[in-house]
C-alpha cells in the first residue's frame, strides 16, 4: 500500500506531445479513475505509472521512491489489461502464480496465496483450466487474481471491463469496487466510460487532449464542471449547451451556458427560451424530451414520468434555476 | 454409422467415387515403392531376368542384413546414422537459430533491426546451389570436409523459419509481453516461459519439414564427403551405382532405398499427432 504522486508528468512520442503535464497526489488506498475519450492519453498516463512507457518529463513517485527509471517489476505494482493478457498455455493457477514464481516465493506460500485469491474471486473450481476454457467474466477475474496474489502497493487497471457485455460489466464493476475496498490497495483505473468513472472513483481525473481538465470527486465534478468539455463528457444524457446570448446570460464574457437536463423544465409561463419538441423518450421512471431551440441547437429535458409529456412538434417554453446553470467562456473554461 | 447432421457431408455416390479415385491414385504412387520393396527381397539374377517379379522373394533378411552391415562402399546402418545426425542437427539448429533471431527482430529495438531483417529475408532468394562454390571454399578452409560440422553448419541458417517465427511472434499480443514484464520476467525468461511454449505447434511443424529437408540433402554431402564413412544415405545410394563394367547389386541398392525412406516416414507419422492436436486446440 502506498501513495502515488505525479509531478508535472509529460510524454511525447517523437515530436508529438501526448501528455502536457499532469500533477496529482494520490492518497493511500484511494481509487482514482482516469476517464476521457479515446486518444486523450489516459492509457499512456497509466502505462507511465506502470513503467511500460518512459516518462519524457516530470517525476512519478510510488510511496517515497521516484520510480522513473525502475522496471515495472521493481515498482511494486500489478496491472490488469484490457484483453486480460493471460498466458494461454498455462492453467489458471499457473497464470496467477507466475509472478510469484519469478520472484522466488516458496512453493507453499504460492499455493496459499493463489488459493486465497481464488477463493476471493470464486475461481476455485477453475484453477486447473486453461484461459480459453473460461468465459469472459472468469478470464477477467483471473486477470485480477494475478494482480491480487502479488500483494502490490498499487493496482493499475487499463479498461478492464471494455471486453465484457453490458450486464457483466455492471456486475464486475461492483466486484472491483468491493474488492478494492476490502483490500484497501491504491488503484488507478482507466476507462472511457463515464458511468464506470462515476460509480468507481473516489476521485476522478477527466482528461482531454493530454491535459487533466479536472480532478475531483465524481459528484463534485458532475455538479461543478470546470470546463465545457468536462460538463459535456460527464453525465448522461450530457449537459445542454446554449448560446449565452440567446439564453440571456448576464456575464458579457460568457459564450456558452450549460444546464443539466434534470435542471431544465418545461414551463408555460416565465420561459427563458423557446423550443420545439422533436421527440420524447419515456424510460419508465423518467422521460427525456428532446427539443430544438430557435437557433437550431438541440437540448434534452429530463422530467419525471408523472409530468405530462408534450406532443411532438409542440412549441414549449424552457426554464431552469440560475444556480443550476454553468457559464463557459469562448475557450471552454468555466466562468 | 448413425445419421449425422450439421456440417458432416452426405454420403452419396460422390463419397464412394472420390474414395475410388483416391485409392487408384494411391496405388499409382505406391507401385514404384512396391517394386523397390520386391526388388529388395529377391536375388540379383531374378531381377535382371525379365519379366521383373511382382511378388516378394525370400531373400529379405539376406539382402537387408547385407545392406545394413556391409553395404557396398560403407554399411548402410552407418550411413543412416550420418544422415540422422545431419538431419537432426539441421532441424534443431535451424529452429534454435531462427527462434532466437525472430525473437530479437520482433521484441527488441536495436539499430539496423530492419536492415538485418531484410538481409535475412534476402538470403531466402539464394538457394544452397547458388552459393555452393564459395561455401565449399569456406568449409574446406575451416578443415570441415568429411565432418558432421561441415555437413550441418552451412545449412543451418534459415530465412524461411526466421520469417515464419517472426510472423507468429507478431500475432502474439503485446500485452502478453507487458504482462510478463509486470510479473517480473526478464526478456529471456519471457522467451523461455511464454513464447516458446506458445510456439510449440509451429516448432513441431517446422521440425517435420526441416528434418526431411536435412535428410534429403544430396548435393552438399556429395561435395564435401569423400570418405565413405561420412556418406549420408541419400547420396550413398547414388554412390552404390557401379562405375564402368561392374555389376550393380540391385537387391542391396533397393533395400537401401527402402531403408532411406523409413526415418522420414516415422518422423511424419509420429509428429502428425502433435501437428493435428496443435491445429485443433489453436491457442493464441
Amino acid at each position: 500500500m502506498a501513495t502515488v504522486s505525479l509531478k508535472n508528468v509529460k510524454k511525447s512520442f517523437g515530436k508529438t506531445d501526448v501528455i502536457h503535464g499532469i500533477d496529482i497526489d494520490i492518497d493511500d488506498g484511494e481509487f482514482i479513475v482516469i476517464v476521457g475519450p479515446s486518444g486523450c492519453g489516459k492509457s499512456t498516463l497509466l502505462r507511465m505509472v506502470a513503467g511500460l512507457e518512459t516518462v519524457s518529463v516530470g517525476e512519478v513517485y510510488i510511496g517515497d521512491h521516484m520510480v522513473n527509471d525502475r522496471e515495472p517489476m521493481d515498482r511494486d505494482i500489478a496491472m490488469v489489461f484490457q484483453n486480460y493478457a493471460l498466458y494461454p498455455h498455462m492453467s489458471v493457477f499457473d497464470n496467477m502464480a507466475y509472478g510469484l514464481k519469478i520472484a522466488g516465493t516458496p512453493k507453499g506460500e504460492i499455493v496459499e496465496r493463489v488459493e486465497e485469491a481464488a477463493k476471493l474471486l470464486q475461481l476455485e473450481p477453475y484453477l486447473k483450466r486453461r484461459p480459453r476454457e473460461l468465459s469472459g467474466g472468469q478470464r477477467q477475474r483471473v486477470a485480477m487474481g494475478r494482480a491480487i496474489v502479488r500483494k502490490p502497493s498499487v493496482f493499475l487497471f487499463d479498461e478492464p471491463l471494455s471486453n465484457l457485455d453490458a450486464k457483466l460489466r455492471v456486475q464486475m464493476r461492483l466486484e472491483i469496487k468491493q474488492l478494492q475496498r476490502r483490500l484497501g490497495v491504491t488503484s488507478l483505473y482507466v476507462t472511457h466510460d463515464q458511468v464506470e468513472a462515476m460509480t468507481l472513483a473516489d476521485r476522478m481525473i477527466v482528461m482531454n487532449g493530454g491535459r487533466a481538465d479536472q480532478i475531483g470527486a465524481p459528484l463534485d465534478v458532475y455538479a461543478n464542471p470546470q470546463t465545457e468539455f468536462v460538463a459535456g463528457f460527464i453525465g448522461s444524457p450530457p449537459m445542454n449547451f446554449l448560446k449565452a446570448a440567446l439564453a440571456g446570460a448576464a456575464n458579457p464574457k460568457a459564450a456558452t451556458l450549460g444546464v443539466r437536463p434534470e435542471h431544465m423544465e418545461i414551463t408555460a409561463n416565465n420561459a427563458r427560451i423557446e423550443a420545439t419538441v422533436l421527440y420524447t423518450e419515456a424510460l419508465g421512471a423518467e422521460t427525456l424530451v428532446h427539443v430544438r431551440l430557435a437557433d437550431g441547437d438541440l437540448a434534452t429535458v429530463r422530467q419525471d414520468a408523472t409530468v405530462a409529456r408534450p406532443d411532438e412538434g409542440d412549441s414549449v417554453g424552457l426554464t431552469w434555476p440560475t444556480e443550476g446553470q454553468a457559464l463557459f467562456d469562448a475557450a471552454g473554461a468555466r466562468i | 454409422m448413425a445419421e449425422r447432421t450439421g456440417m458432416v457431408e452426405k454420403r452419396g455416390s460422390g463419397y464412394w467415387l472420390t474414395h475410388v479415385g483416391l485409392i487408384i491414385g494411391l496405388l499409382f504412387i505406391f507401385f514404384p515403392i512396391w517394386l523397390a520393396f520386391v526388388a529388395s527381397t529377391v536375388s540379383q539374377p531374378e531381377i535382371v531376368r525379365p519379366p521383373m517379379p511382382l511378388l516378394p522373394g525370400d531373400h529379405f533378411f539376406e539382402n537387408y542384413s547385407k545392406a545394413l552391415l556391409s553395404g557396398i562402399n560403407a554399411p548402410v546402418a552407418w550411413m543412416m546414422l550420418n544422415s540422422l545426425v545431419m538431419a537432426l542437427g539441421i532441424a534443431f539448429g535451424k529452429i534454435v537459430i531462427s527462434l532466437l533471431s525472430a525473437f530479437a527482430i520482433v521484441y527488441f529495438r536495436f539499430p539496423g533491426r530492419k536492415t538485418f531483417f531484410w538481409l535475412i529475408f534476402l538470403t531466402l532468394m539464394l538457394p544452397v546451389e547458388v552459393r555452393i562454390v564459395p561455401t565449399y571454399e569456406v568449409v574446406a578452409g575451416f578443415g570441415m570436409l568429411n565432418s558432421y560440422s561441415g555437413l550441418i553448419f552451412p545449412l543451418i541458417a534459415s530465412a524461411t523459419a526466421t520469417f515464419l517465427f517472426r510472423q507468429f511472434f507478431m500475432t502474439v499480443p503485446d500485452e502478453l509481453a507487458e504482462a510478463a514484464r509486470v510479473d517480473g520476467a526478464r526478456p529471456m525468461r519471457f522467451f523461455w516461459d511464454i513464447l516458446l511454449p506458445m510456439s510449440r505447434t509451429n516448432i513441431a511443424a517446422l521440425f517435420v519439414i526441416l528434418f526431411i529437408y536435412g535428410w534429403n540433402q544430396y548435393l552438399w554431402p556429395l561435395l564435401i564427403t569423400t570418405d565413405p564413412s561420412m556418406n549420408t544415405i541419400v547420396m550413398g545410394i547414388k554412390q552404390m551405382f557401379p562405375s564402368g563394367d561392374d555389376i550393380a547389386d540391385w537387391p542391396v541398392i533397393m533395400a537401401t532405398s527402402i531403408l532411406a525412406m523409413i526415418p522420414p516416414v516415422i518422423v511424419v507419422i509420429s509428429m502428425q499427432k502433435l501437428f493435428i492436436r496443435g491445429l485443433v486446440d489453436s491457442e493464441k
